[in-house]
């Protein structure tokens, strides 16, 4: 990503929160609002500041170390849907399905080799393993409560 | 949905603590302490026990032991304790308001928390969601100084801040919480008018108070007992003195009818089977009338003071209708 | 006094509470290794445990269990950028560069030592000076708390050199996002957009892990490394570290000792602002300090040497004064009411063996670490021998369980991820994830001593004389301000020197 353009994003989004926050304080009290509107002032003038610098510079800077790495965003996306639908999938059918389930599926559909049978079943193998780690550590040694759904 | 993870809550716990009813307790039904007419059974699986504050807190102590009296005199099945912090108790207190109506979740409850949060700060549960079990718990009020301080009664603190408006600087911990509530209920009945400065927490306050940063606090006994020696405790807002303070004198002795503390008690939510209810209000009181369990509360300097279930309905709800008053009189509530 | 130390001595070496020593650390290590439980839970779980004890016995495994725990949390910071405890987010800013370098072995033995060091150095203050010291907790009000925060935040400045500017609405965003909740000052709900839950504030916790850790993971999975980093065990680490440590950073570490425990003996103030102030510290006087943030050892041994330090300042106003200086040493507190021991000036007396035992059982507990640790590091290390495919999907089960078991609430689980979306996006824009950590832990600190400091204004009737007047206050003003400006200064003699140079 450009300079300009990371500057044109980071100064619309502080703005954005802030304004967020902004409508949501018009109702509070003086005291209670005091703190949030000095941040909301600062980051409004900071932000349009950064957005300023971002216009006024020129359009081939490039900067960010990342992007020549490459990030594979198919993979990085997939990961995020994955594990959104699991945590929804938690409140249903409980945290130690839903973990085996996550682990066996994201490990298999990100490992190298692709989607063969002999790593499917390594991914199983794996997400059996580490949910009754997790298990044997929260649940039976210090008793803190997993998150619980309809199944388990 | 909500009501199938509750129950599945409950045999999560069930499978939890397997590995401990395995070993011990072999004796189960032939113990069961009930008068009741019709043979009430239950508890048949352990029965979770929400506390609305943190894990080695004054409640979980409390509790924890409570827990070794409940295990004395219902062996059959265990406590299972859930901690349900934030937002100064409201949401665990809400928890154990909507839990299943079943007797398997029984909730810690402190007052005037649960008739102040509804209240002032919106919380989602109110006094009239529980079946009361028992008052376990009264820690009263009191006002302190340092050791040092020219304040040698509550009369001087009262006359001084009369004297110089705002001047006096008086530590409360919270707003909307037992401290406040003196606090107002001092204002409204002396006419005194001090800078209310509040603390997250005891040790905070305790630490402004020995070093000078406040003039006075309101604190509760269980926590101005572990500073005494750097404070002079000038009245304590009882009905009589305490056995931990013998020779501080209460307010109402020397004058002034001002009663205010913080009470601990445990609730189930309402529509549960009377019953149970009927059950777990005879095994509490059983346990707070075990001279063991006095003698341990005693010795972890918890104030312990009995009340039945059906007083304490009456006394939250007393409680309610005096805080409407005073908040509504000093504007903080509509 | 020398005959309850020589008591404290033996009974540490009691098998009973040998064992119980070995035990409390081992555990206490895991629980602050791992996202999510924390030191004060693994106590508090606990307590219950040593009620069936002796009071000695209990007490010396509560305090392994806190040295453990505090320790253990670098653990996971550094080997895949998640602070197992908030006191360890400083040792991201150079652990985890350090692993990304393929020094995994050293950072973490630098870690394991620092702690050691730390704890040790607590724990004789709370040895020989608790009186005295004592009396620095009462003098530490809240105007002096509302500038020691502040210097804190400063460390932004410092941190984000270059991008300065992004870097510091990185952090009021923090602070800002940590207003939301009950406020401080009237007890009411403010900015929760509808929700009733968010009433209770972002937890800390969960937002650490989704901004470190889960951003974190987005970015391994979508990457083409095979492994999070390059590592092969190597011998003999920990004694050459042990050496370079000696060597090369003992003022660091007798610096970073010193602020851990006079941040610990404040109460509401931890390991937290303590490693942060330390790390910042570290790198303001070390003549390399650009290479602070690209895997040094001295940012490392900074922050992890404070944080054990607190541990030793916590206990000093618990036992003296009633007064606990951490969340820890609360818990610690009711276990010894429960078990009918008043703290006080008296305890030294009254109770004099049991709480010199105790403290003795420290000194004992964090040289046992050492040992213990080093056994550990050798097992947990190879974490970074699995693909990042395994460790990737594994690293989000555990930051859900973790989030979810601060306080049981699926709203943490939905913070945390919500703050690794942030957390990963904002990096991409230069928004960074550090400062914005630094802005939602002390934020909450922030508000309240600002709140209570306006009251006092009100009954001083000047606002000046509170915020301006008090010596400590003056002084974390003018160190504020110096930590602000010598990184412009420098910036611009180096622009200068180069600008020479060119010519």
């Amino acid at each position: 990503m450009s300079k300009r353009n990371s500057d044109l994003i980071a100064g619309i989004t502080s703005l954005l929160i802030a304004a967020i926050f902004w409508s949501q304080g018009l109702k509070l009290g003086t005291e209670s609002n005091l703190l949030p509107k000095v941040l909301e002032y600062f980051i409004i003038i900071a932000g349009l500041g950064v957005l300023v610098r971002g216009f006024l510079r020129g359009k081939d800077v490039q900067g960010s170390h990342e992007e020549k790495e490459g990030l594979n965003w198919t993979r990085a996306i997939v990961i995020i849907i994955a594990t959104i639908v699991y945590v929804i999938c938690i409140a249903y059918i409980g945290f130690y399905v839903s973990t085996v389930l996550y682990l066996l599926l994201g490990s298999w559909y990100l490992n190298e080799k692709g989607f063969t049978l002999s790593s499917l079943v390594f991914s199983l193998v794996f997400g059996v393993g580490v949910s009754g780690i997790l298990y044997a550590t929260f649940t039976v040694f210090l008793q803190v409560p997993t998150p619980t759904g309809l199944l388990f | 949905m909500k009501k199938g993870r509750k129950i599945l809550t409950a045999i999560a716990g069930t499978a939890l603590v397997l590995s401990l009813t395995l070993t011990g307790c072999g004796t189960t039904q032939s113990l069961t302490p009930t008068d009741t007419a019709k043979k009430l059974n239950y508890p048949t699986k352990p029965v979770n026990m929400v506390i609305a504050f943190t894990a080695g807190g004054s409640s979980d102590i409390q509790a924890r032991i409570m827990q070794k009296y409940w295990n004395k005199y219902v062996p059959q099945q265990p406590w299972v304790f859930k901690y349900t912090t934030g937002a100064g108790g409201a949401i665990g207190f809400a928890e154990a308001a909507h839990a299943q109506p079943d007797g398997y979740t029984i909730g810690g409850v402190n007052v005037p928390h649960i008739v102040l949060q509804p209240m002032a700060q919106g919380a989602q549960f109110s006094i009239d969601d529980y079946a009361y079990i028992a008052q376990v718990v009264n820690d009263p009020q009191v006002l302190a100084v340092r050791k040092d301080s020219k304040f040698n009664s509550w009369k001087d603190v009262i006359d001084y801040s009369k004297a110089n408006p705002d001047k006096l600087k008086l530590g409360i911990v919270g707003t909307f919480s037992g401290h406040h509530m003196m606090l107002l209920d001092l204002e409204d009945k002396t006419g005194m008018k001090p800078t209310q400065v509040v603390y997250k927490g005891a040790a905070d306050q305790n630490a402004a108070l020995l070093g000078g940063e406040i003039d006075v606090m309101i604190g509760n006994i269980n926590d101005v007992m572990r500073s005494v020696d750097q404070m002079k405790i000038l009245a304590i807002a009882a009905d009589k003195r305490s056995s931990f303070l013998p020779d501080v004198p209460t307010f109402k002795e020397t004058g002034l009818d001002l009663v205010s503390d913080i009470r601990r008690g445990f609730v189930v939510p309402k529509k549960t089977d009377p019953q149970i209810v009927q059950f777990l209000r005879d095994t509490f009181k059983k346990i707070n009338d075990d001279a063991d369990y006095i003698a341990d509360m005693k010795k972890a300097g918890q104030p312990q003071e009995y009340m039945s279930g059906e007083d304490f309905d009456k006394f939250v709800h007393a409680q309610n209708a005096h805080a409407k008053e005073l908040l509504t009189k000093f504007k903080l509530i509509k | 006094m020398w005959g309850h130390i020589l008591t404290g001595i033996i009974n540490s070496f009691l098998p009973l509470n040998f064992l119980l020593m070995i035990v409390g650390l081992i555990g206490g290590i895991i629980i602050g290794a791992l996202p999510g439980l924390t030191a004060t839970m693994g106590v508090a779980l606990m307590v219950p445990v040593t009620f069936a004890m002796n009071p000695i016995s209990g007490l010396i495994m509560l305090g392994a269990i806190y040295s453990g725990a505090i320790y253990g949390g670098s653990n996971s910071a550094v080997l895949i950028n998640t602070p197992g405890t908030p006191s360890s987010v400083a040792t991201t800013f150079d652990g985890w560069p350090m692993t990304q370098k393929g020094m995994a072995d050293e950072a973490l033995n630098t870690s394991l030592i620092g702690s050691a060091f730390g704890g040790l150095f607590g724990t004789l203050v709370l040895l020989f000076m608790a009186a005295p010291m004592a009396t620095l907790a009462l003098k530490f009000g809240a105007p002096e708390f509302f500038w020691l925060c502040i210097f804190g935040l400063s460390t932004i400045a410092a941190m984000s050199q270059g991008n300065v500017l992004k870097g510091l609405i990185s952090g009021a965003l923090g602070v800002l996002i940590s207003t939301i909740g009950l406020d401080p000052m009237q007890g009411l709900p403010r900015f929760t957009f509808g929700y009733y839950s968010l009433v209770q504030g972002i937890e800390v916790i969960p937002a650490m892990i989704g901004l470190f850790s889960f951003s974190q993971v987005i970015y391994l999975v979508g990457s083409k490394n095979k492994y999070i980093a390059d590592y092969k065990p190597k011998k003999g680490v920990t004694l050459r570290v042990l050496g370079k440590l000696f060597r090369d950073c003992k003022g660091n570490m007798i610096r970073s000792s010193i602020i851990g425990t006079i941040v610990g003996i404040l109460p509401g103030a931890g390991g937290e602002i303590a490693s942060i102030i330390s790390y910042n510290e570290a790198k303001r006087w070390d003549r390399n300090r650009d290479k602070f943030g690209t895997g040094v050892i001295e940012g490392v041994c900074a922050s992890e040497t404070a944080n054990n330090a607190t541990i030793g300042g916590s206990l000093i106003p618990m036992l003296t004064l009633g007064i606990p200086g951490s969340a820890v040493a609360a818990i610690i507190m009711g276990a010894l009411l429960a078990h009918g021991i008043q703290p006080g000036f008296k305890i030294f007396t009254n109770s004099a063996d049991l709480a010199y035992s105790f403290i003795v059982s420290m000194l004992v507990v964090n040289i046992l670490m050492v040992v213990i640790g080093s056994f550990l590091i050798k097992g947990t290390a190879k974490v970074l021998n699995v693909p990042t495919p395994y460790i990737g999907v594994a690293i989000v089960a555990l930051s859900v369980i973790g989030s979810y078991a601060i306080r049981n609430s699926m709203i943490d689980v939905i913070v945390m991820i919500f703050f690794g979306l942030f957390g990963h996006f904002g990096g991409r824009v230069g928004l960074d994830t550090g400062s914005m950590a630094l802005g939602i832990i002390l934020g909450p600190i922030v508000e309240d001593n600002l709140g209570k400091s306006m009251s006092l204004a009100d009954a001083e009737g000047s606002i000046f004389t509170v915020f301006f007047s008090h010596p400590i206050s003056l002084l974390l003003i003018i160190l504020t301000v110096t930590s602000v400006m010598t990184p412009m200064f420098l910036a611009r003699r180096r622009a200068k020197k180069e600008a020479a140079k060119n010519v």
